[in-house]
């Protein structure tokens, strides 16, 4: 009987894992043993770091964006749809145009979403990076920017991209030097974690160029509300700061489908660590953003659980016992500036060490942001 | 005897001493450019701690695949045939010729033509070509 296998979500570890089991199993999905869909909401892919550059004015939102058949192997049956259920007793995903799709081996990778209606005044007082519209409204902002208190907030955690406060902090610091505004302005850091990063050694990183740069650092900051009119950003535990432009990093949650369907608490699906198998559900795996792992929200954190997956996966379809697993592998580049970048790198039995950020490795970082297609094509 | 035998034994830091003796400009601009070894070597280390076994296969497969294309294009017969059909795709896409629908009086008309005769020998020998690999890998 044909195995039908179904990946929701067209991210980066969708795509990755899709690609990844096209190539693994394309024998038997020519042979007609396999089937392999992947669903989407949408028929493009976005590269969202590219973002972060848009909101400097150094790229277009189009350079992030391809259409998901350009991407996807052949092999790889599409379908544009909401899965509004996941019934895992009987195998069936429910779409939201009321049809149904069966799977014998299911794969969530439905990411994250923002959520920034949880922060009163966020909306209409903050800007952000982390949407194309936003980033566009940022670049704009930015560019009319001609001095004062620039503060970038970390207003929820989790959130995908956990470089990106402090590599926007100091991208505007070098940004407002080239434009000779910096000695006009603040430029102001605020994180909930006891340190301005959650990994000691990014933060000892970060404490240290915030120093030198004169950049001012709040940490313990848990935003609790935003006065648009006042321009002040509040923590809850009372401490305000007053602000010129404002960008946040918005609250995320996970996608409704995880908890309508009993995969986890809070919106994020209960999974292990090494097999990345839903824990409340057999046949189910989950990959990236939406697990409650205690990993990075990164595209490389997904990016390797997509080859594990696709390896077990594989493994299950040839009829033999998978032994692929999950080391907890995160890479991560960091911008130092405009023009300087480092990388940190470690599992689940290592913590990083950063080195000294250098041109060389911004460079690389630009070069991957270029390449990254083929990574969403399962080539590197 | 054993004495001796220490006494002309070199250790690595007598080796390092001997060799920065001996060559104390070479040294010298080496640790002047320290910090570019370093740059060059966390690049490196870069390299190596974002790749995994799949991803390092998964390249030198696709590029193994493109030279095994590469050496199928470069056979001379291989170079002569497609030097005659992009010399014809350049003369056929150029800029200042307008082409009208062919009918069926144009395709008998053009099929007199001497030239489009001699083309339509080359696309068939094309396709004999073609016929004949296919033949071959379905019977491999």
């Amino acid at each position: 009987m044909t195995q039908q296998i179904v990946v929701v979500g067209g991210g980066t570890g969708g795509t990755v894992l899709a690609n990844k089991l096209a190539s693994k199993l394309g024998d038997e999905i020519d042979a007609g043993e396999v089937t392999l869909t992947l669903i989407d909401e949408t028929d493009t892919h976005v590269y969202k770091p590219v973002w972060l550059y848009v909101a400097f004015g150094q790229a277009d939102p189009s350079e992030g964006v391809r259409p998901l058949d350009d991407l996807l192997d052949r092999r790889i049956k599409r379908r544009t749809a909401r899965v509004t259920d996941v019934d895992t007793t009987t195998g069936r995903l429910t779409l939201d145009d009321g049809r149904t799709h069966d799977y014998d081996h299911l794969t969530l990778a439905t990411g994250a979403r923002l959520a920034p209606g949880r922060i009163p005044g966020l909306t209409e007082g903050a800007h952000d990076f982390y949407s194309e519209d936003g980033a566009e409204r940022l670049r704009d902002a930015l560019a009319e920017f001609d001095g004062g208190r620039l503060v970038l907030s970390v207003a929820g955690s989790p959130h995908m991209c956990p470089a990106a406060p402090v590599e926007f902090t100091l991208m505007a610091d070098d940004w407002l030097r080239e434009r000779g505004l910096r000695d006009a302005s603040e430029v102001v850091y605020t994180a909930p974690t006891d340190r301005s990063h959650k990994l000691p050694a990014v933060a000892d990183w970060a404490d240290e160029r915030f120093d030198a740069r004169d950049v001012e650092a709040h940490a313990g900051f848990t935003v609790e509300r935003i006065d648009p009119d006042d321009r002040t950003l509040h923590a809850a535990d009372g401490r305000a700061l007053g602000y010129d432009l404002l960008v946040t990093i918005p609250p995320h949650a996970g996608v409704d489908l995880v908890s309508d369907a009993g995969l986890g608490e809070d919106g994020w699906i209960e999974t292990d660590r090494r097999t990345l198998e839903a824990t409340r559900a057999d046949d189910v795996y989950a990959i990236g953003d939406t697990t409650d792992l205690e990993r990075p929200m990164a595209g490389s954190v997904a990016h390797y659980q997509a080859g594990v997956v696709a390896d077990r996966i594989a493994a299950r379809i040839r009829g033999y016992r998978p032994t692929a697993t999950y080391d907890g592998k995160v890479l991560c580049f960091l911008e130092a500036g405009m023009d300087e970048a480092t990388f940190v790198s470690f599992d689940y039995d290592s913590l990083p060490d950063l080195r000294a950020e250098s041109k060389l490795v911004h460079w690389a970082k630009n070069a991957y942001n270029e390449s990254y297609w083929l990574t969403a094509r399962g080539m590197i | 005897m054993s004495d001796d035998a220490d006494a002309s034994a070199t250790t690595p830091t007598d080796e390092l001493t001997a060799a920065v003796a001996e060559n104390p400009e070479a040294v010298a601009a080496f640790v002047r450019r320290l910090d570019d070894v370093n740059e060059l070597l966390d690049v490196v280390a870069l390299a190596t701690e974002a790749a995994d076994d799949e991803m390092v296969s998964s390249v030198a497969g696709t590029v193994g695949s493109l030279g095994e294309l590469a050496d199928e294009a470069s056979d001379p017969e291989t170079v002569r045939g497609a030097r005659t059909l992009l010399r014809a795709l350049g003369e056929a896409g150029n800029p200042e010729t307008t082409y009208r629908e062919v009918g069926p009086v144009g395709l008998v008309r053009a099929l007199r033509d001497p030239e489009v005769k001699r083309g339509l020998a080359f696309l068939i020998a094309i396709a004999r070509g073609i016929g004949t690999e296919l033949d071959r890998e379905a019977d491999a």
